[in-house]
């Protein structure tokens, strides 16, 4: 990065969140896609101590890393913004950068919608984020696809979802979450009362079955499972060493 | 080539309020045609009234006809995607914003190649104009392409 870059940069963060004036009008601002690196997320993270007008925040794609989510979390969790929703899906976050989102969500009580989607979160991170979940009273929206979750993550989610009251869109495609995940949020759905739209798209939850070695009977009826769904299940049940014929009961919707 | 003036006076925007031009490589006159209508009240042409005065006098009927809007709409909402805008047309846009037009809520300007120089040229905007809410400007090459910081 050429200081010249970096310096315009500062100034454009600057000026477009209002430290360099009072006022400003802008509500929505999208700028994913821009290669801004570490610094750049930084700089948008250190303009929002002061602005009290931005509610919508896009900085997706752009590379802002661990460095950029620590930065962004610092802000939100010790200053009163008007961010709602914040969408820095594709960044690198990793487990060390949902640490302080995580935090954040705990403390902070005005987002309305996060997407981390491909953020190389893992089961580890993900637990840093549900911890949040726990506690939050404000969060609609959450998106945490393609975050290599897998069944402990998901485990996590679960749990959380048990208390937490206000969530009502979560995403968690591409997560491998497999078997034991969804039956965590199955567990999850029992006392969960808001949550409406839960996508778990490309989990290989059928594709557990495939290696599962312990399990002995399996009813899946009255599930409104749909034909696609049911040939993956088949499938699964044909590589399946454990599980005895004829155990597995389910419908075709 | 192109009359984005005339387009859009010929159009619909001024019945919706919207300007878009996708993907019609925007060059300097064409970026500043468009700035040009920014400076416009555009008339809706569904909601016209015609009036008619017939003056009678002593030799001829003189008919004489006038053409009104009873409400002229403002652009509130301007979108130019994926156009290759030159800087100069950036600048145009930009000086209209900054210097005449009030209107305007929401600016598209994603997948432009802006790069730092034109991004601060829009940022430069917000200082003085006070009615811009929504700003896009994904995919415009704003920071500086390289090594990524991995922790």
């Amino acid at each position: 990065m050429t200081i010249l870059d970096l310096k315009v940069l500062w100034q454009f963060a600057k000026i477009l969140v209002g430290t360099n004036h009072n006022v400003t009008s802008l509500r929505h601002l999208k700028l994913a896609g821009n290669n801004m690196g570490p610094q750049g997320g930084t700089a948008f993270a250190n303009a929002l101590k002061t602005n009290q007008t931005l509610q919508h925040l896009d900085l997706g794609y752009n590379d802002i890393g661990c460095e950029g989510a620590v930065a962004f979390s610092k802000v939100l969790k010790t200053n009163q913004t008007s961010l709602q929703e914040i969408y820095l899906q594709g960044n690198e976050i990793g487990m060390k950068g949902a640490v302080g989102i995580g935090m954040t969500l705990a403390t902070k009580q005005s987002l309305r919608f996060l997407d981390l989607t491909m953020n190389e979160l893992g089961p580890e991170g993900t637990k840093e984020i549900a911890k949040g979940l726990i506690v939050n009273q404000t969060l609609q929206g959450l998106f945490l696809a393609s975050n290599d979750i897998k069944c402990d993550g998901a485990v996590e989610i679960g749990k959380a979802l048990q208390t937490n009251q206000t969530l009502s869109r979560l995403y968690l495609e591409e997560n491998r979450i497999g078997c034991q995940g969804a039956v965590a949020f199955g567990k999850a759905l029992e006392t969960n009362k808001t949550l409406q739209e839960l996508n778990l798209y490309e989990n290989r939850i059928a594709k557990a079955l495939e290696t599962n070695q312990t399990l002995q009977q399996l009813d899946l009826r009255e599930n409104e499972i749909e034909e696609d769904g049911t040939e993956a299940i088949m499938e699964a049940l044909d590589m399946n060493e454990t599980l005895p014929e004829g155990v597995v009961e389910y419908d075709v919707v | 080539m192109s009359n984005f003036l005339e387009e859009i006076k010929n159009g619909d925007h001024g019945t919706t309020g919207i300007i878009t031009f996708e993907d019609r490589d925007i060059d300097e006159e064409g970026a500043k045609q468009i700035a040009m209508a920014l400076t416009m009240m555009l008339m809706d042409p569904h909601d016209t009234t015609t009036t008619t005065t017939t003056t009678t006098t002593a030799r001829k009927k003189r008919r004489k006809t006038t053409t009104t809007t009873t409400t002229p709409i403002e652009i509130r909402e301007l979108h130019l995607s994926a156009n290759n805008l030159p800087f100069s047309g950036v600048m145009a846009i930009a000086k209209v914003l900054e210097e005449k037009n009030t209107t305007l809520q929401v600016l598209t300007l994603s997948r432009n190649n802006l790069g730092p120089e034109g991004a601060a040229v829009i940022a430069n905007v917000l200082i003085v104009n006070q009615t811009l809410q929504d700003l896009n400007l994904e995919h415009d090459d704003i920071g500086p392409q390289g090594a990524v910081a991995i922790c």
